[in-house]
C-alpha cells in the first residue's frame, strides 16, 4: 500500500505548492515519464542506484525550469505546455529506449536495498510498513516538511498569496517571478523523485508508458486533499490501498471470479470517485494557471 | 527542433522528411492509407475544436473512441439482416451514443462541481481500456475464432461503402461535412458564439446571463459524439471487429491539430491531411530505414509546445507595438 503510494504523493505534494502558487503543472506526467527513463538510463549505464536517483530528480528540475520559462517568463499558455509535454514526453521516452537498447533484453540495475527498521518490522501484520526501501520514507519524512514549510513560514505565506492574488504579493515585495521558478524547480524535482521510484524502485526496468496515468491521478488526489499535505498524504494512502487491492484480489483465490480487468479499474474508480467525494466544495486558488503580468 | 531530435540520434533530418512525404503522397498505396487515416482526425478535431473554443479540454477521445467503437460494433452485427442504408446510420448513431455516454460524467462534473476535466477525461481513458479488454475477452468474444480474443465482425451491410472509383470508404464525406458543419456551428450560429464567450472568459459569461452548466455540458458532448463517430466509422470502416488490444492513439495525436488550425474549422482539412502523412510515411519509413514510430509523438509534443511559446511571444509583440504608437 505505501509502495503504491509513493509515486503519487511525491508527484502530488510537489503539484500542491505548483498549484498553490497558481501554476497548474499538467506536464507532471511526462516530467515523471522522462524523470522514469533517465533514471533507469543512468542507473543500469553506471550500474548505481545513487547516480540514478540523481539522474532522475536533476531531469525534474531542469523540466521544472524549462516549464517555468515558458509558461512564467514567456506565459505560455499553462494547459498547452503541459498536455505538449506529455504527448511528446511519451514519444522521447519510447524513442529513446529503443535507440539506446535496440529491441534486445534491458540491462539489470542493481538491486535496491531494503531498509529493515528492526525490531518494529517482526510485528505481525503493521511490521510490513517497517520494511521498505528508503524512498518510501523519504517520501512520509517530507510530508511534515512540505506542511510546515506551506504554513508555518514566509515563503509558505508568500507562495500561497501567488496563488491568491499575485499582484498583492507583487506589492508587497515578493518577486512573483523569481518565486514562481523556485516552485517549479520545487515541482519538477518532486515530479522527478516520483518518476525515479517507478522505474528503480517499484519495478526495476523502464517499460513504454509506464507512468500509466499517475501524473493526472497525482493532480486529482492534490485536489481533492484541498491543497493540503497532510491530506494529500491520507489520499495518496488510499489511493495505494486501491492500488494494491488490486494485486492482492488476483492472489486471494476465492475472489477470482471477479474479472482482472475489473479490479485493475479499481485506481482510476476510485479517483473519480474520490475526485466527487471530497473536491466538489474544493475553491481552487483564484490565480491558477494565470500567467502574470506586471502592467495590469 | 524535430530535426535536431532526429540528428542527434543518428538519421538525416532531410532525409527523413523526404521519405515520409514520398511513402505518404507518390505511390497509390501510401495516398490511400493516407486518406483513410485522415478520416479519424479531422473528426476528432472537429469535435475537439469546439470544446477548445469553449474553454474546455476533453483529453478522454481515447477512451470515447473505444466505448463508441465497441457500441458500433455490437450493433453492426447484432442487426446484420438489416439492409445497408439503415444499418450504417444506426451502427454510426450507437458510436456516437457511446462516445457520449462516456463524456457525459465528466461534462456533469465539470458543470456541476467545476471538477476539472482534463483530469477526469484522461482517468476514464483507463477505465475504458480496461472495459474493453474485458468485454472483448469474455461477454462480447467471438466463439469462431478461437486463436486470439476478438469481436463477431460486424455484417457485410454494415460495412462502410467504399466512395465511387476509389479504395477509400465514405467516412472521408463524413468527415469533410462535419469539419463544414462545425465550422458554421461556430461562426454563423448562437450557439457556437455561446461557446466563444465562455471560453473567453466564463465571467463575462455569467454576467450575460449565458446558461453555463449547460453550454459547458453540450460542448463536452458534441465532443464525446465526434469521439465515438470516429471509433464506429474506425469499425465500419478499416477493423471489421475490435481486437482486445486495440488503443486508439488519434485521441491524444489529435489535440494539437485545433490549435495549429487556428482553432478555424475548415483549416482542420489541410492540417488534418498533412497530421495523416505524418503518421502513415512515418509508418512506412520505419519499415524501411528503421526509424521507430515514436519519432511521431516526438514531433506532435513539440509542436504543441512551440505553438504555445509562439502565442505568448506573438502577444508580446503586439504589446510592444501598441505601446509604441
Amino acid at each position: 500500500m505505501l509502495r503504491s503510494a509513493t509515486p503519487i504523493l511525491l508527484t502530488a505534494l510537489g503539484e500542491t505548492y505548483g498549484e498553490s502558487a497558481g501554476v497548474l503543472n499538467l506536464g507532471a506526467e511526462g516530467v515523471m515519464l522522462i524523470a522514469a527513463f533517465t533514471a533507469f538510463v543512468a542507473g543500469a549505464s553506471t550500474n548505481s542506484l545513487v547516480v540514478g536517483v540523481l539522474a532522475g530528480v536533476g531531469t525534474g528540475m531542469a523540466l521544472g525550469v524549462a516549464i517555468a520559462f515558458l509558461v512564467v517568463t514567456l506565459r505560455s499558455d499553462q494547459i498547452v505546455i503541459g498536455v505538449g509535454l506529455d504527448i511528446a514526453a511519451l514519444g522521447l521516452t519510447s524513442l529513446g529506449l529503443r535507440v539506446i537498447y535496440g529491441t534486445g533484453q534491458l540491462p539489470m540495475l542493481p538491486a535496491r536495498e531494503i531498509i529493515d527498521v528492526a525490531p518494529l518490522s517482526s510485528i505481525p501484520i503493521v511490521g510490513a510498513l517497517f520494511n521498505q526501501p528508503a524512498m518510501v520514507y523519504l517520501a512520509i519524512l517530507l510530508v511534515p516538511v512540505f506542511y510546515y514549510v506551506l504554513y508555518r513560514t514566509q515563503f509558505g505565506l508568500k507562495l500561497r498569496t501567488l496563488g491568491e492574488n499575485p499582484m498583492v504579493a507583487d506589492t508587497a515585495g515578493v518577486n512573483v517571478f523569481f518565486m514562481r521558478y523556485i516552485v517549479l524547480l520545487i515541482v519538477g524535482a518532486m515530479a522527478g523523485l516520483a518518476g525515479t521510484y517507478l522505474s528503480l524502485y517499484q519495478v526495476s526496468f523502464f517499460r513504454d508508458n509506464m507512468t500509466q496515468g499517475r501524473g493526472f491521478i497525482a493532480i486529482a488526489v492534490t485536489m481533492f486533499a484541498h491543497w493540503n499535505p497532510v491530506n494529500v498524504f491520507l489520499a495518496s494512502l488510499l489511493y495505494g490501498g486501491a492500488e494494491s487491492l488490486a494485486g492482492g484480489v488476483q492472489a486471494l483465490g476465492f475472489l477470482r471470479t471477479i474479472p482482472t480487468e475489473v479490479v485493475l479499474m479499481l485506481p482510476y474508480i476510485f479517483t473519480i470517485v474520490g475526485l466527487v467525494a471530497l473536491a466538489r466544495r474544493a475553491r481552487l486558488p483564484p490565480a491558477l494557471a494565470k500567467p502574470y503580468r506586471r502592467e495590469l | 527542433m524535430g530535426a535536431i531530435v532526429l540528428a542527434s540520434i543518428g538519421f538525416n533530418p532531410a532525409d527523413v522528411y523526404y521519405t515520409v512525404f514520398r511513402e505518404a503522397w507518390y505511390t497509390e498505396f501510401g495516398m490511400r492509407k493516407t486518406l483513410i487515416e485522415m478520416i479519424p482526425l479531422l473528426i476528432i478535431a472537429s469535435g475537439l475544436l469546439v470544446c477548445f473554443r469553449a474553454g474546455l479540454w476533453n483529453v478522454g477521445v481515447q477512451g470515447q473512441m473505444i466505448v463508441g467503437g465497441l457500441l458500433a460494433n455490437v450493433v453492426g452485427y447484432s442487426l446484420g439482416p438489416l439492409p445497408s442504408p439503415i444499418i450504417v446510420p444506426l451502427m454510426l448513431m450507437a458510436g456516437m451514443i457511446g462516445g457520449m455516454a462516456w463524456a457525459l460524467p465528466p461534462a456533469i462534473m465539470k458543470a456541476r462541481w467545476d471538477l476539472n476535466e482534463i483530469v477526469t477525461t484522461l482517468i476514464l481513458n483507463f477505465i475504458a481500456i480496461y472495459l474493453e479488454l474485458y468485454l472483448v475477452k469474455s461477454p462480447l468474444r467471438d466463439p469462431k475464432i478461437s486463436t486470439h480474443p476478438m469481436t463477431t465482425p460486424v455484417a457485410a451491410t454494415a460495412e462502410l461503402p467504399k466512395i465511387p472509383g476509389t479504395q477509400v470508404h465514405i467516412g472521408l464525406i463524413f468527415a469533410l461535412a462535419l469539419a463544414v458543419v462545425v465550422y458554421l456551428l461556430m461562426t454563423r450560429t448562437t450557439l457556437g458564439y455561446q461557446f466563444r464567450v465562455i471560453g473567453s472568459s466564463v465571467s463575462a459569461a455569467r454576467y450575460a446571463g449565458l446558461p453555463i452548466s449547460r453550454l459547458i455540458i453540450i460542448a463536452l458532448l458534441i465532443s464525446g459524439a465526434t469521439g465515438g463517430l470516429a471509433g464506429a466509422v474506425q469499425v465500419g470502416g478499416v477493423m471489421r471487429n475490435i481486437d482486445p488490444e486495440w488503443v486508439p492513439f488519434y485521441g491524444l495525436e489529435a489535440v494539437p491539430l485545433p490549435f495549429l488550425a487556428g482553432l478555424n474549422a475548415l483549416a482542420l482539412i489541410p492540417f488534418s491531411f498533412l497530421f495523416s502523412s505524418f503518421l502513415v510515411g512515418g509508418d512506412l519509413m520505419h519499415r524501411e530505414i528503421g526509424l521507430p514510430i515514436f519519432f511521431i509523438d516526438v514531433l506532435l509534443g513539440l509542436m504543441l509546445i512551440f505553438f504555445g511559446a509562439a502565442e505568448a511571444v506573438r502577444r508580446f509583440q503586439v504589446k510592444w507595438k501598441s505601446e509604441k504608437d
